[in-house]
């Protein structure tokens, strides 16, 4: 990949990190949420596999790390949902508005779910390139 | 305020938690998921008898009222044809085993994932959750599609996935203009703010999507390929249970809309042709089943578009249509060559054969003698006529299958267990059907009239 | 008003794409044409003549639902991007495969399925 793409490629990685980051945190107020920021995560580390090459993005997280985050992320997702629904019988913080403290349980769900959809779409795109 | 996506939350957990089980219990993986199946089936069952003397089931998804949240409601329709989608996916199950020889716990999650595609169709009251689910049923097909990695299986699976994609994105377009012109996406609320004259670009975007799903001409293009390419399984899901539910999608669209009635019985017509005509010249015996569940969609939707005196004709042949189907494509996954001597099973399928011909005293009869009649009432006689004409050619391509795949000289082959149960099962309820057809049409007539009785639906939903 | 006109030309040119197109991976990419069309066509529907967009901050929460875009279809958009992204990784899983077995990514040559 020539020198313009590396450039921009590396000027533009943080602030694609932050930028999902947010619309994951914010996913009570703004539109987004979980899965949206989740997919914009996984499309950032693809960013660098695509420009660098794959031992760059290997740096940054393994194929075998993604596994187990994912493994993780899909329990914790689960057994949050569960507890939910049967024991506190609703989904919706009644918390004060309009403040990022104050999703309650959605917080969790929006970050546990988009670092799962961050290993999956991961992992899709690791299995795609690496031909095993 | 019943809960019913009770089934739906318990095939979604079995389906994630069968691969966990099959690491390393292999035995229970399949008593799991059977077992998981029986309860949906069973907790249908159990409801019946409340929805069929009239009740409509509704719940409200976390409690919202309509028209802000998604409602799930269940009338007569939707729970007949759930009855018959779990019965037939218990069938194929015990049937898989056969075909598919390694990754097992994926090919069972996959089948899970597309009955919670099902499952949410048909209970869901709410235009944009029928678009997700539709997508959930498909793409999970899509999956099974290439699960064997052979090439026609690979060529199959991507003209799926194209012809599919596309399908569904015209879905999507025709359920935002509705948006559009009404504000509402609730099914229950736009019975009261939208009519045929008014929405009859974004009805027949969601009718194309449909129809392609099901199968009718101009849009069949993709059945035959499709169901000789794929594993025998899934070719039985897509010819079978995904033909019924795309039709109740149909239908339920065009309860909220209003029926038109002459895109359907054109439509209806031509298919019956095309896939009779079609049928006739094919020397693969899947192909050949592809074309004529093309034509007995064509039957079926003709029935629809009759108007009122075709509902019940149409819905006994959807319920029939399942059932034959089913069993002729378990018949044809147990017999692997030319010219076998197995007498059970090809008497069940000269008994099938003859009941999607529609021959007495079997349940394909009755059904096609229903539309028949509606037909001539409702003063559409050169249809009847056609219809008529093209049962004859359905017998004969039938009968031709069977000349050449079963003789009494050929090689005698031991009938395998695994598949003459379900066969067996299948073939005595249908001619139970055709005997006792006066059983059958009484249990139906409930469902037909909660497709006429649109006000009882928005008062079931907003309680009136 | 220019939402609705270019929504469209982009169905218009996903379906030249997906159509004519004999490359599976040009085909692919006229799906997700396809559904970027619809999803404008979508957003633009909810438009309202200067206006904010849908997040409500302390200012605005009594004046909302009279000044803001319509926040419903921007929801239904963002499932539908959901599904197109699985529909497109499962398109392209596809894709590799056909060209491990049969070397080539013309779909003129597969004709395994005639009749």
């Amino acid at each position: 990949m020539s020198v313009i793409q590396q450039t921009v490629s590396r000027i533009l990685f943080p602030f694609l990190l932050l930028y999902s980051i947010y619309i994951i945190t914010h996913g009570h107020l703004t539109p987004g949420g979980g899965f949206q920021g989740g997919v914009l995560l996984a499309s950032s580390i693809i960013l660098v596999c695509v420009v660098y090459g794959l031992r760059k993005a290997e740096h940054i997280i393994r194929e075998e790390t993604s596994h187990r985050v994912e493994a993780a992320a899909g329990i914790i997702l689960a057994f949050l949902v569960v507890f939910e629904l049967f024991i506190r019988k609703s989904l919706i913080a009644t918390e004060t508005l309009f403040k990022v403290w104050s999703g309650g349980e959605i917080a969790i769900l929006n970050i546990t779910g988009g670092v799962m959809v961050m290993t999956a779409f991961l992992l899709i795109f690791y299995s795609m390139v690496k031909e095993s | 305020m019943t809960p019913v996506y009770v089934p739906l939350v318990v095939l979604l957990i079995t389906a994630f938690l069968t691969p966990l089980i099959g690491i390393r219990f292999k035995l229970f993986r399949r008593a799991l998921v059977v077992s998981a199946f029986f309860f949906s089936f069973f907790f249908w069952i159990s409801l019946l008898p409340t929805v069929f003397s009239g009740k409509i089931l509704t719940y409200n998804m976390n409690l919202w009222p309509p028209p802000f949240g998604i409602t799930l409601v269940l009338d007569s329709l939707s729970l007949f044809i759930l009855v018959v989608v779990s019965g037939l996916g218990l069938a194929i199950v015990s049937a898989v085993e056969n075909f598919i020889k390694e990754r097992r716990s994926e090919f069972y999650s996959l089948f899970l994932l597309m009955h919670v595609g099902m499952t949410g169709i048909l209970i869901t009251g709410d235009l944009f959750n029928l678009f997700v689910f539709t997508e959930i049923m498909v793409i999970s097909s899509y999956g099974l599609a290439i699960f064997e990695r052979s090439k026609k299986a690979l060529e199959a699976g991507i003209k799926y996935l194209v012809v599919g994609a596309f399908a569904t994105s015209l879905i999507l377009l025709g359920i935002g203009l509705t948006y559009g012109m009404t504000g509402t996406l609730n099914m229950a609320d736009l019975m009261s703010k939208i009519s045929l004259a008014k929405a009859f670009v974004p009805l027949s975007l969601i009718l194309a999507g449909y129809l392609t799903e099901i199968g009718i001409v101009p849009f069949h293009f993709w059945k035959p390929d499709v169901i000789e390419g794929v594993n025998l399984p899934l070719a039985a899901m897509i010819a079978s249970v995904s033909t019924t539910v795309g039709c109740y999608a149909i239908l339920r669209v065009l309860f909220v809309f209003g029926f038109p009635h002459a895109p359907l019985i054109a439509l209806g017509t031509i298919s019956m042709v095309v896939g009779a005509f079609m049928a006739l010249i094919q020397s693969n015996i899947k192909r050949m089943l592809a074309y004529s569940s093309v034509s007995q969609m064509g039957y079926i939707l003709f029935a629809f578009g009759l108007g009122s005196y075709g509902f019940l004709g149409g819905i006994f042949h959807l319920l029939n249509n399942a059932l034959l189907k089913m069993v002729m494509f378990l018949i044809v996954g147990s017999v692997e060559e030319e010219q076998v001597n197995m007498p059970v099973t090809g008497a069940c399928f000269l008994i099938a054969s003859l009941g999607i011909a529609g021959v007495p005293p079997l349940n394909g009869f009755v059904s096609k003698f229903l539309i028949y009649d509606a037909g001539i009432r409702s003063g559409f006689l050169i249809p009847t006529v056609v219809a008529i004409v093209i049962s004859v050619i359905t017998l004969a391509y039938y009968l031709r299958a069977f000349r050449r795949m079963f003789s009494n000289s050929g090689r005698r082959v031991k009938e395998k267990r695994d598949f003459l149960v379900p066969i067996l099962v299948l073939t005595s309820f249908c001619i139970f059907l055709g005997v006792f057809s006066f059983v059958a049409i009484q249990a139906l007539r409930p469902v037909v009239g909660s497709l006429l009785a649109r006000s009882a639906y928005s008062c079931a939903v907003f309680g009136c | 008003m220019l939402g609705y006109l270019f929504g469209t030309v982009f169905v218009a040119i996903g379906i030249y794409c997906l159509v004519m197109k004999r490359n599976i991976i040009k085909k692919v990419m006229g799906l997700g044409i396809i559904t970027a069309g619809i999803h404008l066509l979508l957003i633009t529907m909810g438009y309202r003549e200067g206006s904010i967009p849908p997040i409500v901050t302390p200012e605005n929460i009594l004046t909302f639902s009279q000044y803001s875009v319509d926040p419903l279809p921007q929801a239904l958009v963002l499932t539908s991007i959901v599904i197109d992204l699985s529909i497109t990784a499962l398109a392209l899983s596809m894709a590799i495969v056909i060209y491990e077995k049969n070397k080539t990514l013309d779909s003129k040559k597969l004709k395994e399925l005639i009749g």
